[in-house]
């Protein structure tokens, strides 16, 4: 399918927060109680629109686990957005939110769209965290902030959705450069090679077209 | 970086110019110096040739082989373009010279991001000056043909997806997917001897130090040297194409293991393969939205979309950021044991032809999962395997369309399985071990093992469609799908090649850290 973007999505946060489980819930709408533990990086991939543009979004979903810690850094590079995911049934998923910011700010674009998720929000009863604590945190550190429940997906589709329109607001301002990949944004297909139209319509051979895949080395 | 380009024009044009001479003398080719004439009275009214020295000679270049093989000048169709639009323009209707203003320059002209935007359109100009020109017309549909007799149009043309990429590395590349159409349709016919990488290298380069320097000048050595052996190539068979992959390979590696200043290198301005498959990617999903809506009759499948869409290039891309996490690592090891010891790992990676004609029997491919290191599962790729060959063992009649597009799928999901497993195994190394150790070496040779499992399959199945193809059609539209999948099962094991090459920083680096381990 084509799209005017595609942008790329970091999620981070503590093992066990429901990040894979809130990918699941964006571009499966499902929900899976017991998830395996994430190795590595899982991806994920939805098409949403705005502004009436088609947007691809290619998520990273990240392992949570300290000891993929040094792996998952390798992964910041070229991300547009970053849901930075914290339990609120758990304070030291909240507590450990500054090590994992500051992980986010030194490895990627200083111009990475960072959303904070208080996930589990179904499980009020149960909560360790204040939503006024959540908001401070991210008022504090120029983050937008939003609770989400991946178990009923209230929220889960404006978190990632608010997150690319603060993306494109960003493109629209001329803060991204489109044309730096490094920035986590690419342009489709139908934005390349937007100057050749006129000549395009000599097309004559169809099969010129194929191919490609061609070894590389 | 701008020195780098003018070192590697030089070292593009002195390549270039040898090969000239070598060319000229066997062929006496009137048509050349003709064309020679040309280009000159072109060029001098073409006020955005920057580059008019190394394109004449490159011009004459690319119309030798041409002339050798087709009948025809053909160039104007199997070349990617040249990134200056206006170029091209200024030549439109100069029938002689048109296949020469179409160089794949790109590697040496531009090298960076933005000029693909142009390409499509300037692909277009092209055709249409083909159209107006009784001349040139007539490559782009004949190209391959003299030779066979049978018309199967465009399958020259099959190097247009790379169009539009810019660095010297596609360059290279493109020039081998070139011929590699060649001599497919040739396949089998006769076989010819393909020269070695040190035969390649010494036309290519005349100053081994200076390479170090200049990514470019590899890369367009390198495509010097496909090219100017290409010729032969034509009359070669299908083996030859593989070949060729595979010592583009070598000759890349050759003399710097684990990749290090060409990845250095490369993930600095110039583009990663995986940039290069998206860009692949995009510019036949353009040129197919054009031809859908014109003609709708190009049904050949965009594959690298396919690697897309199974998630092959997204695995690809992580790999390559972990691997070149690592090869910067690596750099700031002191310790010349160290060193020698991490750079015996680089015999694990030279894949030899030998090993990958053992013909696969399938059923070694189960022992991928007693191949993969702990925590890895070779499940999904397995499976898919199967999926595979059930699917391709079915006694159900289909149509030659649907057993390409089945094929297609296939060999795309196991690539992208591949891949993935790859990624996996990388990441699962790079976990800080807790005193557990791993045996770098026995997992480099079961990696490799692995590789040349998965790369010899591929061919497999495209041989096992192929035969059902022909069997239901030898008409020209089999015989392009045939060859489609041909083509792009040679890609799907240049692809695992490629994802294999990238675990070697990856092993290097887990080596070092058993090392230190030891020795604290």
């Amino acid at each position: 399918m084509s799209y005017s973007y595609l942008f790329k999505y970091i999620i981070i946060g503590d093992t066990g927060v429901g990040k894979s489980c809130l990918l699941l819930q964006f571009t499966d709408k499902r929900f899976q109680p017991v998830h395996d533990l994430t190795i590595g990086v899982e991806f994920g991939a939805r098409m949403i629109n705005i502004d009436g543009k088609q947007i691809k979004l290619q998520i990273w979903d990240t392992a949570g686990q300290e000891s993929f810690r040094s792996i998952t850094r390798s992964y910041y590079r070229g991300a547009a957005g970053a849901l930075l995911v914290y339990d609120i049934t758990r304070r030291e998923t909240f507590e450990h939110l500054t090590s994992w910011l500051d992980d986010a700010r030194q490895h990627s674009s200083s111009n990475m769209v960072i959303m904070l998720i208080g996930n589990k929000s179904d499980l009020d009863a149960k909560r360790d965290v204040k939503f006024e604590e959540g908001l401070a945190f991210a008022q504090e550190h120029g983050l937008v902030f939003m609770e989400t429940s991946a178990k009923t997906a209230a929220n889960v589709e404006e978190a990632f959705i608010n997150t690319a329109k603060e993306v494109y607001k960003k493109i629209q301002d001329g803060v991204f450069d489109i044309t730096n990949e490094a920035n986590g944004i690419k342009l489709g297909p139908q934005h390349q090679g937007g100057g050749g139209g006129g000549q395009r319509a000599a097309s004559a051979d169809p099969n010129k077209a194929q191919g490609g895949g061609g070894g590389c080395c | 970086m701008e020195e780098n380009k003018v070192e590697s024009e030089e070292e593009f044009e002195s390549a270039e110019s040898d090969s000239e001479g070598k060319v000229l003398e066997e062929q006496s080719n009137n048509k050349l110096i003709n064309n020679k004439q040309t280009m000159n009275t072109d060029q001098a009214s073409d006020t955005n040739t920057s580059q008019s020295d190394a394109k004449q000679t490159h011009t004459e270049e690319a119309h030798t082989d041409t002339t050798q093989t087709h009948t025809e000048p053909a160039m104007s169709n199997a070349e990617p373009t040249d990134t200056d639009t206006s170029t091209n323009q200024s030549h439109t209707g100069t029938s002689q010279s048109d296949p020469g203003t179409n160089q794949s320059h790109a590697g040496t002209n531009q090298s960076h991001t933005g000029t693909s935007q142009s390409d499509p359109g300037t692909n277009q100009s092209n055709t249409g000056t083909s159209q107006s020109d009784p001349g040139t017309n007539q490559s782009n549909t004949g190209t391959n043909q003299s030779d066979t007799g049978t018309s199967q149009s465009g399958t020259s043309s099959w190097s247009w997806g790379w169009g539009s990429i810019t660095s010297t590395l596609s360059s290279a590349v493109t020039k081998a997917t070139e011929y590699t159409s060649s001599v497919i349709n040739k396949g089998g016919e006769e076989e010819e001897e393909v020269p070695t990488p040190q035969e390649m290298r010494r036309e290519s380069t005349t100053d081994e130090e200076r390479e170090d320097q200049s990514i470019g000048g590899i890369f367009t050595g390198l495509a010097t040297a496909v090219q100017s052996t290409g010729a032969s190539l034509l009359s070669g068979g299908l083996d030859a194409l593989e070949v060729i992959g595979r010592k583009t390979v070598d000759i890349i590696s050759e003399g710097d293991p684990g990749l290090r200043k060409k990845r250095a290198l490369l993930t600095g301005d110039t583009k990663t393969l995986s940039q290069l498959l998206k860009e692949a990617k995009e510019t036949n999903n353009d040129n197919n939205n054009d031809d859908n809506n014109q003609e709708n009759t190009s049904s050949l499948i965009n594959y690298s979309q396919l690697i897309e869409q199974h998630g092959g290039l997204v695995h690809l891309e992580a790999l390559e950021m972990l691997s070149g996490d690592c090869t910067s690592k690596l750099e700031s090891i002191e310790s010349e044991s160290v060193n020698d010891e991490v750079q015996s790992l680089c015999q694990y990676f030279n894949i030899e032809e030998e090993e990958e004609e053992d013909p696969g029997d399938g059923k070694e491919f189960t022992n991928i999962s007693s191949l993969t290191i702990d925590r890895v599962k070779a499940d999904q790729l397995i499976k898919c395997h199967e999926d595979i060959n059930i699917q391709a063992k079915e006694e159900v009649d289909k149509d030659i369309e649907v057993l390409y597009v089945e094929s297609m799928n296939g060999m795309a999901r196991l690539c992208s399985s591949s891949l993935q497993l790859f990624k996996k195994t990388s990441e699962i190394l790079l976990i800080p071990s807790d005193g557990e150790s791993i045996d770098v070496k026995d997992v480099a040779m079961k990696l490799k093992k692995i590789t040349v499992i998965i790369s010899n399959e591929f061919e497999t199945i495209a041989s096992l469609y192929a035969e059902k193809i022909n069997e239901k059609s030898s008409e020209d539209k089999g015989q392009e799908y045939i060859t489609s999948l041909y083509l792009e099962a040679s890609s799907s094991s240049s692809y695992v090649q490629s994802a294999h090459k990238l675990l070697l920083p990856v092993l290097q680096h887990r080596l070092t850290i058993t090392i230190n381990n030891n020795n604290n």
